[in-house]
């Protein structure tokens, strides 16, 4: 069955606002075949496989399966020509039962009604197809773990013997036992003739289930091969481009006098107790798989949530926030994970954003002195790079990375004392990347303590001066500067003895 | 072999498991307090003729809070029922009931009339992208207007044929008793079919139900006709039981729908709850309505009954979903 022509994408564009994620990818993957796809975060690797899903529209380029042309205007095009996609931000209906779930647009109905009987029965038969026997049908999806929320999925795309199965990342939340099964079920599928895309960090998993790999860097395909002509060296080497030495600069020493102690926290989602120091000038990484309670924590300190026990000192006080207002007046300042949602006032214009955390300070007589908000918002644009120029428009317009500079922007604006940073280098470009990273060493020269956690490993390697891995909500271990490196954070996130060598792009 | 566990997500802390839930416990629970408390000051009302009648005063609210329990499951709100309801009563005592009855096929119409201003609702949401509140707000003004145009002062006459039915027997039970078992029928078999669980799943995330290749779309378009369709027959019976037409009184059952939806347990945010429990919450609000009205009462006791239920529901409903998150825990 390998190499009769299976799945064909080609040139094929994509861009959101004034960002260009995917600027004429081209990709063959034949049937039978486990396709994996690489990249950087923000390469377009989900974007690419969100189109092939019909979730979103590329903006000009083809599809062909099977040497016939697709039309993908929305999932139930896909659905029909056999595309199934493991969605990485769970597809299944929370209020529903597992069995509706699972049957949803597929039930059997008896003069347009449908016998719950039958689709307990059928849901069942499904499960145990699978070794799932043991979810109970019955169950709202809500009630599970999101462990096998994720199974469902995969059980829900192969439901009915997919032509392409497309796996984005399904395999990062799981446990290492739930992800060895996910990969066997898409070695199955392909086995019995479908495409299978497989999109991961983990080149240990491509190692052991790819046949053939693509790279995609800023967009384009970059290499395109056999899994067995292509070492990892040259895979790293392809989805970084040669930009990683300028990437990162170099580590300013930290100081002696203690920024931040947390003892014995314990957070709603963080069962601790989590235990860390950071000096002033300090970068501390907080590295782990994702999920483990590193969101929690970031968000006790930052005020957002209150936690349930354990003490903070700041600077040699007491600290325990009751607001992000609290926070704030302390001058610990947070980046949230999900800027659209969390960082900005997407409708307002930059300026007032970037002051937005601050405003009290520029009101006189119970007026805001525009004047010296302004100057403010000067200042700390041309800081984070933002052309002054852009300070009166709107946030929405501007790209993602630019985006990311002025959410950053806001957080300096005060000279934080301690500065929160969830992930603020997720789906922003290389460029952005380099200057949030000067900025940080930036910071950090001046004296803030840094607690940054980052999703990509390899950044936490070469920005902290020390990692602490946090693992089901306790920090299992620290990692200092000369011992960095991402099998070493790997290794203590899953518990000593990792038994698979991952490597984050 | 070490394994990582997967990381915990709290799971919704208010039981959606079908059937029982603490929600539906309170809601006919609160029936029941209301059903003891008639009957132990109005003995007399223990048959079923009695019953009969006071389901025939609570009929148009009932099949008005389904109509908005409908456009609340899909996560929108309707306005305008009670702007249907008016257009189609009027035109059932005029057009309809004209000549003692001799154009009761126009019944037709009354009806088309509430499905057209369903679908009319339905495409400003779904066409025009309008927020549900916004678009209804301006359709029930319309909708007002056009029932006065009908219709100008109260009066009129439906069909006598009409009166004759909704007002009779069925074997020996009142009409209105078994309008009521088809309403909740009609509901089971909606709920069972293809069309009941793409409903709940637009009601529940839109972006998942389309992943799940649902035509969101289409189907919140049939939400809003089945609404109008809903309170069109619930104007048709209101003049068919009253004899007699008013193009005006729509509007008190606006905020009374969406009371019984809520004292029902149907979520504001969509996707829980159901048209079983907003007819026990209907059925709340009307006799609250006849305990006030038998003890001779002002009528802002009945008001302020109804309000103070509402909040107790919700209140109610908050603590238990903070008790139940807290065992989970």
């Amino acid at each position: 069955m390998k190499g009769t022509p299976g799945l064909a994408v080609a040139d094929m564009y994509k861009r959101f606002g004034a960002v260009r994620v995917l600027e004429g990818v081209t990709l063959r993957a034949g049937r039978g075949e486990v396709h994996a796809v690489l990249g950087e975060n923000g390469a377009g690797k989900s974007t690419l496989m969100r189109i092939l899903a019909g979730v979103i529209r590329a903006d000009a380029g083809q599809v062909t399966l099977d040497g016939r042309p697709l039309s993908l205007s929305g999932p139930r095009d896909a659905t029909a020509a056999g595309v199934r996609m493991v969605f990485q931000e769970l597809s299944t209906i929370p209020q529903l039962t597992v069995a509706e779930n699972l049957l949803y647009g597929r039930e059997r109905t008896v003069l347009g009604l449908v016998r719950p009987r039958t689709r307990r029965r059928a849901a069942r038969a499904l499960l145990e197809r699978f070794d799932l026997g043991r979810i109970d049908p019955d169950v709202p999806v809500a009630e599970l773990g999101l462990g096998d929320r994720q199974l469902l999925e995969v059980v829900k795309a192969l439901r009915d013997e997919p032509r392409v199965l497309i796996l984005d990342e399904a395999t990062s939340a799981l446990s290492s036992t739930d992800s060895r099964w996910v990969l066997q079920q898409g070695r199955r599928a392909a086995g019995a003739g479908a495409v299978v895309l497989l999109v991961t960090h983990r080149l240990a998993e491509v190692r052991e289930f790819a046949d053939r790999i693509t790279v995609l860097r800023a967009g384009v395909d970059v290499v395109s091969g056999a899994a067995g002509e292509i070492d990892d060296d040259a895979l790293i080497a392809a989805m970084l481009g040669r930009r990683v030495e300028r990437l990162y600069p170099e580590r300013p020493a930290p100081g002696e006098e203690e920024a931040i102690r947390v003892s014995g926290l314990a957070a709603p989602g963080l069962p601790g107790p989590v235990d860390l120091i950071a000096r002033r000038g300090e970068i501390l990484g907080l590295g782990g798989l994702q999920g483990q309670g590193q969101r929690e924590l970031l968000r006790a300190l930052a005020g957002a949530t209150p936690w349930t026990s354990g003490e903070v000192r700041l600077g040699g006080r007491d600290y325990e926030p009751r607001s992000p207002a609290d926070a704030l007046a302390r001058r610990v300042a947070y980046v949230p994970e999900d800027r659209q949602r969390e960082g900005l006032f997407l409708a307002q214009s930059v300026r007032r954003n970037m002051t937005a955390a601050t405003l009290g300070q520029f009101v006189r007589g119970g007026l805001l002195d525009r004047r010296r908000e302004n100057a403010a918002a000067r200042e700390v644009a041309q800081t984070v790079g933002v052309a002054a120029a852009r300070l009166g428009s709107r946030v929405s317009t501007m790209s993602g990375g630019n985006q990311q500079k002025v959410v950053l922007g806001k957080a300096i604006l005060n000279r934080p004392a301690v500065l929160l940073l969830h992930d603020c280098t997720r789906g922003v470009d290389v460029g952005t990347k380099a200057s949030i990273f000067a900025l940080m060493t930036e910071l950090a020269k001046a004296g803030t303590a840094i607690l940054f956690y980052s999703s990509d490993l390899s950044e936490l390697v070469h920005m902290c001066h020390r990692v602490a891995v946090v693992a089901e909500g306790r920090v299992a271990g620290h990692i200092d500067q000369a011992e960095l490196s991402e099998d070493a954070i790997l290794r203590l996130a899953v518990g000593h003895g990792a038994e698979s060598k991952a490597v984050a792009a | 072999m070490t394994t990582v566990t997967p990381p915990r997500i709290r799971p919704i802390p208010v039981s959606l498991r079908r059937g029982w839930s603490w929600s539906n416990i309170i809601t006919a629970a609160i029936l029941g307090a209301l059903i003891a408390a008639d009957l132990s000051i109005q003995p007399a009302l223990g048959n079923l003729v009695q019953i009969g009648l006071l389901i025939e005063t609570a009929l148009p609210l009932v099949l008005l809070a389904v109509a908005q329990t409908f456009v609340v499951l899909v996560g929108g709100i309707d306005l305008s029922v009670g702007g249907v309801y008016v257009v189609t009563n009027a035109i059932t005592v005029t057009w309809v009931g004209l000549h003692g009855g001799a154009h009761q096929w126009l019944l037709v119409v009354a009806l088309g009339f509430g499905v057209a201003m369903g679908a009319l609702n339905g495409l400003l949401v779904v066409r025009l992208g309008f927020q549900p509140f916004i678009a209804t707000l301006g359709t029930w003004t319309i909708f007002n207007g056009i029932a006065l145009t009908i219709l100008p002062t109260d009066g009129g006459s439906p069909p006598p044929l009409l009166s004759n039915l909704l007002l009779d027997q069925v074997a020996g039970i009142p009409s209105s008793i078994v309008i009521l078992a088809g309403i909740v029928v009609a509901w089971r078999l909606l709920r069972a079919s293809r069309f009941g669980m793409r409903m709940y799943a637009v009601g529940a995330d839109e972006e998942r139900a389309r992943l799940n290749g649902t035509p969101v779309r289409t189907v919140k378009l049939c939400v809003y006709v089945i609404a109008g369709l809903c309170a069109a027959l619930a104007g048709i019976y209101a003049a068919g039981a009253n004899a007699s037409g008013t193009p005006t009184g729509g509007d008190a059952y606006i905020l009374t729908s969406v009371a019984a939806v809520v004292i029902g347990g149907t979520s504001l945010r969509g996707g829980e709850g159901g048209v079983g429990m907003t007819v026990m919450g209907a059925m709340s609000l009307t006799l609250i309505n006849d305990i006030v009205g038998a003890e001779n009462l002002n009528t802002w006791v009945s008001v302020a009954a109804a309000s103070a239920l509402l909040l107790a529901m919700v209140i109610a409903r908050t603590l238990i979903g903070a008790a139940l998150a807290r065992r989970r825990t």
